[in-house]
Order: C-alpha cells, then sequence, then structure tokens
C-alpha cells in the first residue's frame, strides 16, 4: 500500500518551489545543549539515486551529484557557582577558595579565557548572596586538575595541587572544568578600611569563548558560505569586542572574633574591718586585701584561638601568691579551672585561656595587698 | 564454438542497438534553507536560499529534480533518496508530483509511515515515527516524457 496525497501534491505544484506548503522556523528549537548535536565542520551529503525502464527495456540507474553542506559552530557554555557561597573565612586568611564549573555546551571543541575581580563595592550580588562591602587581594584562578594527595586525579576541592590558569584550554563539547577563585582576606579593621565580621567579599568569574586554538570568536554576520560558520546560543553575553562570555558571581563573608573585657575590682578585707559580709564592708586602705576580676567576651561569630589575657599588677600593690584563679563563664569564681590556666611573673598577671568560642567567656581573678 | 561466437555478436548487436535509443533522465540534488526577506511592496515574504552551512537545528529542504534529456519517454521512475544521518526527516513534509511516496525505517521495507515497525529494545514493535525516517522513494505515476523535468521534495532538520 503506497499513500498517495494527490491534492496536495497539486497545491505544492502550483504553489511552486517557493512555497513548500509547510512553515518552520529557521532554527529549530532543539534547547541550548549543541554538544550531543552533528559536531562542527561535519560534512553532510546527500546524494539521490532513480530507476526507470525505456520502451520496455531492462532497468536503468542513475545517481545525482553529491549535495554536500558544511555544519557550523554553535556555542553555548554555562558558567555557575557551586552553592557554597558565601564561604566563610577571616580577617588576613589566605587560599580561600569559592568554586565554579564551566560546561561547553556547543557543538565543538572550545578554549575558554577567563577572569576574575572583585565586585565593587555596594553591589548586590546575584543568588541573594548579599551586598559586596570588602575588596579581597591576590584574586588567582585555579583549574581542578589534582588532589591533595597529589595523586593527578581533579577531586573537585581546592587545593595546592591545583593549577594556576588563565585559561581552560581544548574543553570537548559536553565537558565541563572545575574552577576556583582564590583570595587573601585583608587585614583586621573594625572602621571600614579592612576585614570586619559580617563583612562581604564579592567576587565575578568571567569565562570567554574561543576556537580551540586560542583565536577570537565573533558571531559570523555575513552571508551563508560554506566556511566554518559561528553563532552564539542567544541566551550568551558578548563582551566589547563581540565575543561571547558568560558571568557568575561567587563571596566570602567574613567572620571573626570580637573580644571584649571587662575588670572590676573587690576588697576583700582590711586591717581595721577585717573581712568582708553582709555587714562589714572593708575599705581600700593599706594593708587592704584586693581581688581583681576579669571577664574576656568573645562577642565575634568565629571561634577566637589562642586568647591571651596579660595584667600588670598595680605599683602600689603586692601580688598575693598562688592567688590566680581561672574559669569558664561570665562570673569570676563559677566553673573554676583546675589547674588554673595563669601565672605571676615580675609583676605581670598571664593567662592563657587557650579557644573561647563565640559568643562565650572566660574569666580570671587574683589578688594584691595595697602597699 | 560457432554458435557461442553468434550469440556473443547478437549481444554485442542489440547492446549497441540500445545506446541511440538510451532515455538519459539525469537527476539533481540540492538544499536550501528558508529565509524570511521583505519584498518591494514591503511584504514579508519567505525565499529559498541554496544552503552551503547549517548549525544543528536548521530545517533543510531537499530538492531533487529528475530531468528526461533523452528522446524517448522514462517509464516506471522510481526515486531514491537516503536521509543523510546527520539529518531527522520532518514528518508529513515529503512531496513530489505524480508521485507516490513511500518511506523507510531499515533501508530494505518501503510503506507509508503509518504501516511500518520499529523493533525496541526488548524485542517488541513499536510503531514508527518521523524520526525513524532512513529512506525516501518516490514512485512516478505515468512516464516522463522527453525533455521534461520534475521535483520530489522534503524536509529534514539537522540533528
Amino acid at each position: 500500500m503506497i499513500s498517495y496525497n494527490k491534492n496536495r501534491s497539486l497545491l505544492a505544484a502550483a504553489a511552486g518551489l517557493a512555497m513548500l506548503g509547510l512553515t518552520s522556523p529557521a532554527l529549530a528549537d532543539l534547547g541550548d545543549d549543541y554538544s550531543t548535536q552533528t559536531a562542527a565542520d561535519t560534512t553532510v551529503t546527500n546524494t539521490a539515486s532513480a530507476t526507470f525502464t525505456v520502451g520496455g527495456g531492462s532497468s536503468q540507474s542513475v545517481d545525482s551529484n553529491d549535495y554536500e553542506f558544511q555544519v557550523d559552530r554553535v556555542v553555548n557554555m554555562t558558567l555557575t557557582e557551586d552553592g557554597s557561597s558565601p564561604v566563610d573565612t577571616t580577617p588576613e586568611a589566605t587560599g580561600v577558595a569559592t568554586k565554579y564549573t564551566l560546561t561547553n555546551l556547543s557543538n565543538d571543541m572550545l578554549d575558554f579565557g577567563l577572569g576574575a575581580l572583585n565586585v565593587t563595592n555596594s553591589t548586590a550580588l546575584e543568588n541573594s548572596l548579599g551586598t559586596d562591602n570588602l575588596d579581597a587581594s591576590g584574586i588567582q584562578i585555579f583549574l581542578d586538575t589534582n588532589d591533595a594527595a597529589n595523586t593527578g586525579s581533579p577531586d573537585g576541592n581546592y587545593d595546592s595541587n591545583d593549577t594556576l590558569v588563565t585559561t581552560v584550554d581544548d574543553l570537548a563539547a559536553g565537558d565541563s572544568a572545575v574552577l576556583f577563585v582564590v583570595i587573601t582576606v585583608p587585614a583586621r579593621a573594625s572602621d571600614g578600611t579592612g576585614a570586619d565580621s559580617g563583612d562581604i567579599i564579592g567576587v565575578e568569574l568571567t569565562a570567554t569563548a574561543k576556537a580551540s586554538d586560542g583565536t577570537d570568536l565573533t558571531e559570523t554576520d555575513a552571508a551563508n558560505t560554506d566556511a566554518l560558520e559561528t553563532v552564539f546560543d542567544n541566551s550568551l553575553d558578548e563582551n566589547t569586542s563581540g565575543n561571547p562570555i558568560v558571568t557568575v558571581q561567587g563571596a566570602y563573608i567574613i567572620t571573626d572574633a570580637d573580644m571584649s573585657i571587662v575588670k572590676s575590682s573587690t576588697v576583700l578585707d582590711d586591717p581595721i574591718n577585717g573581712a568582708a559580709s553582709a555587714s562589714v564592708f572593708p575599705k581600700a586602705i593599706p594593708g587592704a586585701t584586693v581581688e581583681y576580676c576579669m571577664v574576656v567576651e568573645n562577642t565575634g561569630d568565629a571561634t577566637a584561638e589562642t586568647v591571651t589575657l596579660t595584667d600588670a599588677i598595680p605599683a602600689e600593690t603586692t601580688f598575693v601568691t598562688s592567688s590566680i584563679a581561672t574559669g569558664t563563664g561570665d562570673t569570676c569564681g563559677t566553673n573554676a579551672d583546675d589547674p588554673v590556666k595563669g601565672s605571676e611573673s615580675s609583676g605581670t598577671i598571664t593567662v592563657n585561656f587557650g579557644d573561647v568560642t563565640a559568643g562565650n567567656s572566660v574569666w580570671a581573678t587574683f589578688e594584691v595587698t595595697i602597699n | 564454438m560457432n554458435k557461442l561466437v553468434s550469440s556473443l555478436t547478437l549481444a554485442a548487436v542489440l547492446l549497441g542497438a540500445a545506446l541511440p535509443t538510451l532515455a538519459a533522465v539525469e537527476l539533481e540534488t540540492r538544499a536550501f534553507r528558508e529565509v524570511a526577506a521583505t519584498n518591494a511592496a514591503g511584504q514579508q515574504v519567505t525565499r529559498l536560499e541554496p544552503l552551503q552551512s547549517a548549525a544543528p537545528g536548521q530545517e533543510v529542504i531537499y530538492v531533487i529534480t529528475y530531468r528526461n534529456t533523452g528522446d524517448q519517454p522514462a517509464q516506471g521512475l522510481v526515486v531514491n533518496n537516503q536521509v543523510p544521518a546527520q539529518m531527522e526527516y520532518v514528518g508529513g513534509s515529503a512531496e513530489g508530483e505524480r508521485a507516490q511516496i513511500a518511506m523507510s525505517v531499515d533501508g530494505s521495507t518501503f510503506g507509508p509511515l503509518a504501516s511500518l515497525r520499529v523493533p525496541t529494545a526488548d524485542g517488541a514493535l513499536r510503531p514508527a515515527e518521523a524520526a525513524d525516517v532512513t529512506a525516501l522513494r518516490w514512485t512516478i505515476e505515468g512516464a516522463v516524457a522527453p525533455g521534461t523535468s520534475g521535483t520530489v521534495r522534503y524536509r529534514a532538520v539537522l540533528k
């Protein structure tokens, strides 16, 4: 059974070659991923053949010419941040990385030029990463080529074995590269000139698509020819030179310890009134014993490490041997440490508290007698 | 031996006799794309432009022209075209005047698309779709007179 739609064929015949009776967009919507489609520079060849007879003779056959056309290059790529921004960091931290994935969705192998810059202060960052108010220094881009154990296998994590790059070379159609933007955080300063808790450093990473030989790509506007032409996906932006680019932002947020210290003193007893009690209030007179209480609180949002307290014993007083006590909490005398973490030397009290986590307090007390 | 020579001679004579009467059907394959344009009257028109290159997703119009350049009618003309491997046939787009159109998904069995089946991974058969078509066949009704020509056509999208 062979179908034969006579009406339509007649209609098409009347309309001629210029109207084939069907409408379609010039470029059908096959999605943005061209990497699985026919590769650029492929030659598509079509040859028809026919058989016929003449005067009852045997069947003859004939082939047509080979009609060839070239497949053009369609450029598309994506650059995404991996979702870990804003990355927590601290003042003066070095080698702090945000992570990105560059994917070549073109139907051709491409090179990519890379650049990373600070976002201008006061800019609201994309993806609700906050408002940039601090710049990083030493911005570098690394390609994930290795792992911490130096086995030569990319592992998706930034480590010192990864490769400092300004380009990604020969990224095949459909392939991805993992990139890291690595920064140095400015020194601590709470007056807006340096890193302070809650400050946000925004960075912008740009990838510019290039041909696999490293030459720039511009869109072919001229008439259709048999040369390899280049078309950009509609989603792509172009730089001022008309080269296709993708950009993405990442962010770092400063978390810092913020220490406060409160010092108070209490007269424990004096030679005249005796020891303090509910009804006895010794006075700070020569010979009186005074206790100093110091509470150190971490009011920041990061752990303060190796917290050390030093306090000079007042010149008019004499340190009471072995009177130092230390502990945790915001009230002197509670949760005392055993052994005590402090010592006295040459008129100075030194206490090594170790780590103080965010929001927590430690205390130290010592006694002196008034000369 | 003598008889065999005669037979060979006869064959040669028949072959020689056939040569002057050979109907030379020529076949030409071309490809076009539709381009939107504005004509002199300011109207939006679609014109066909010979295709030299195309991006994936581009719809291509293949036009096959047959022409009888001989001096005798050509009978039973059948035009065959394998859809290029990089191309996907657009359903319902095959056309041709006085042509019975058949297609194939395996290159050997030809018929209307609705009659064709494609084996699935589990060994069953499913109805063929336009995207499965690998070859087209136009059977031209009647004779193609000397000096006349015609076209058959279809659309396909670059994969």
